[in-house]
């Protein structure tokens, strides 16, 4: 890919409400130039969407239950692992999967509203799924770092003095 | 008669002038919610995993003191770099000292080459300790004024124009402080040919060299027939933001270190050993960082480059360093005048360019390693400023 759509990736990546304005002039690019990049990006489906990090807990509106379920599964001839996966990404409850090495095959971040939806989502819809072997249910207690973000630090407070040679 | 302290201290301590920064920053001190474009350092704190190896390094009981030279590891790790990033090779054992700072260095390296009455050849604007420790060391400074119709670079006509018998000793610092000014390959080479000429020991204090963009900064050492007349200061300060731990080094030829480290070891000893186990982190495993740090600052550097032409300030665009140095001429204030009252009037601190020399009034200086929202926020209060 073109360097000027990676550094642009590596901005809103970071920041994905600077403006384009000031993309281009970080860059030291037009704005065309930049408008033009974002809109290939978008239609690539290189950028799938623009999001925001949130630390729910201090939102303090009605929590959700997270948890990492490991999926055991038998893959399947011509196929392999892909069927099953694009079954169990269906579900709604299921924010993230991803194939892993080690002693399972899948990843499956999962986010309910109770321990109980977890577990049923879990019994009832994942574990009846066709070549699923077994299941461990790894509930999150208390996220530290999400998204590259460390939460509940204490804000940084610029200690330098104002006027260094 | 009453007790005088002052008819005691030195006349040539009491003959170097103060520093123009301090009474900015006595100025600045009794103000309260200024956003600051005058910090001459990063913005950010030093990587993590330099603080976390200093901090185990503490645990295992590293509180001693280390070799003159410094330590043999972080010796090692200079000259790997040196050799990598410089492409200079030095020898691990003979022709390194690791310093309290670049500054430590930089006065080290004037008494040991200077005799009362040597001249040395500052080109300025520039870091405000040449001078004054060239005094210290009883050599006679020089200025070499550079102007921004040659983008603050030295060019061998104005060397020559102030070399004369008794130059002993030329400072060269690019990536320059307070300019951002850088030196091409070419340009460095002229220089280099008129220093041989001349029989000139160059001082090259190469701080910023990890802070240059768009172009790959050149070590004065590897130019051919430079080893041996340069005497390489660097530290990790600038580039891997670790100024407060005082961690610079001085790399050159044998005899040189020879001489320095009698100084060294009398006066300071040994650099702290907390400093140099981070900074053997820093060389092992935080260029990395140093890369994302770069990137940031070249982010803002050229936001700002473009916001200050949208408001009118006319400047050189800096190649390196974290510093604009723009011409405030056409508003009819000195360098002082309009920094002063930019603090006054919309709380926003400056260097006045006069601090680094006399060429530089007319000019200030803004550091950009803050963060982007300060930047911005800077920079629409210079705007009103001057155009109301």
């Amino acid at each position: 890919m073109e360097q000027l759509k990676l550094e642009i990736l590596n901005i809103l990546e970071n920041n994905s409400r600077v403006p384009k304005k000031s993309i281009a002039s970080m860059l030291g690019v037009s704005l065309e130039e930049v408008t033009k990049a974002i809109e290939e990006l978008e239609q690539d489906h290189v950028i799938l969407k623009y999001t925001t990090i949130i630390n729910w807990e201090k939102a303090q509106s009605e929590n959700t239950v997270h948890a990492r379920i490991d999926v055991q599964v038998q893959p399947q001839r011509e196929v392999g692992f892909d069927e099953i996966a694009k079954r169990i990404c269906r579900f709604p409850e299921v924010k993230s999967l991803m194939l892993v090495s080690g002693k399972f095959d899948f990843a499956v971040m999962v986010e309910a509203k109770t321990m109980m939806d977890v577990s049923n989502f879990v019994s009832g819809k994942l574990s009846t799924i066709d070549g699923v072997k077994s299941t461990w249910t790894n509930f999150v207690l208390k996220y530290y770092k999400t998204n590259e973000v460390i939460l509940d630090e204490d804000s940084f407070v610029d200690n330098r003095q104002v006027i260094i040679p | 008669m009453t007790f005088q302290p002052n008819d005691y201290i030195s006349p040539s301590i009491k003959a170097i002038p103060p520093s123009g920064i301090r009474k900015f920053f006595d100025l600045c001190a009794g103000s309260k919610d200024i956003i600051s474009l005058g910090v001459g350092e990063p913005d950010f704190v030093s990587p993590w995993t330099i603080r976390e190896a200093c901090v185990y390094s503490l645990g295992k009981g590293y509180t001693m003191y280390t070799s003159n030279y410094g330590m043999p590891e972080l010796r090692k790790e200079i000259v790997r770099y040196l050799y990598e990033r410089c492409g200079v090779e030095y020898n691990e054992n003979t022709d390194i000292i690791v310093t309290v700072g670049a500054s430590e260095a930089i006065d080290m390296a004037l008494r040991t080459l200077l005799t009362p009455g040597d001249e040395v050849l500052i080109p300025e604007p520039c870091y405000v300790s040449y001078q004054a420790c060239t005094l210290m060391s009883g050599g006679v400074p020089v200025s070499v004024p550079l102007s921004a119709e040659n983008k603050f670079k030295l060019t061998p006509e104005d060397l020559e124009k102030h070399i004369t018998p008794k130059s002993k000793v030329l400072i060269l610092s690019f990536p320059n402080n307070p300019t951002g000014a850088i030196m091409d390959r070419e340009e460095l080479t002229a220089l280099a040919n008129v220093a041989i000429k001349h029989d000139l020991i160059v001082i090259s204090d190469e701080i910023y060299c990890e802070l240059t963009y768009e172009k790959e900064p050149i070590s004065v050492a590897s130019l051919p027939g430079m080893k041996e007349r340069t005497i390489l200061v660097n530290g990790v300060s600038k580039s891997f933001a670790m100024t407060g731990w005082r961690i610079g080094y001085v790399a050159c030829a044998p005899e040189f270190i020879s001489a320095m480290v009698k100084i060294h070891q009398y006066t300071i000893l040994c650099a702290p050993i907390m400093g140099q186990m981070a900074a053997i982190e820093a060389f092992q495993n935080g260029l990395p960082e140093v890369e994302k740090m770069r990137t940031e600052y070249n982010y803002r550097r050229r936001y700002i480059v473009e916001k200050a032409a949208e408001i009118g300030l006319d400047m050189v665009t800096p190649e390196g360093t974290f510093y604009v140095f723009p011409s405030i001429k056409k508003f009819g204030m000195s360098s002082e005048e309009f920094a002063g009252r930019l603090l006054q009037e919309k709380k926003v601190a400056v260097v006045p360019g006069n601090a680094f020399g006399a060429c530089g009034e007319g000019f200030i200086r803004c550091s950009y390693a803050t963060s982007f929202q300060q930047i911005i926020e800077a920079l629409k209060r210079i705007d009103a400023f001057v155009n109301g």
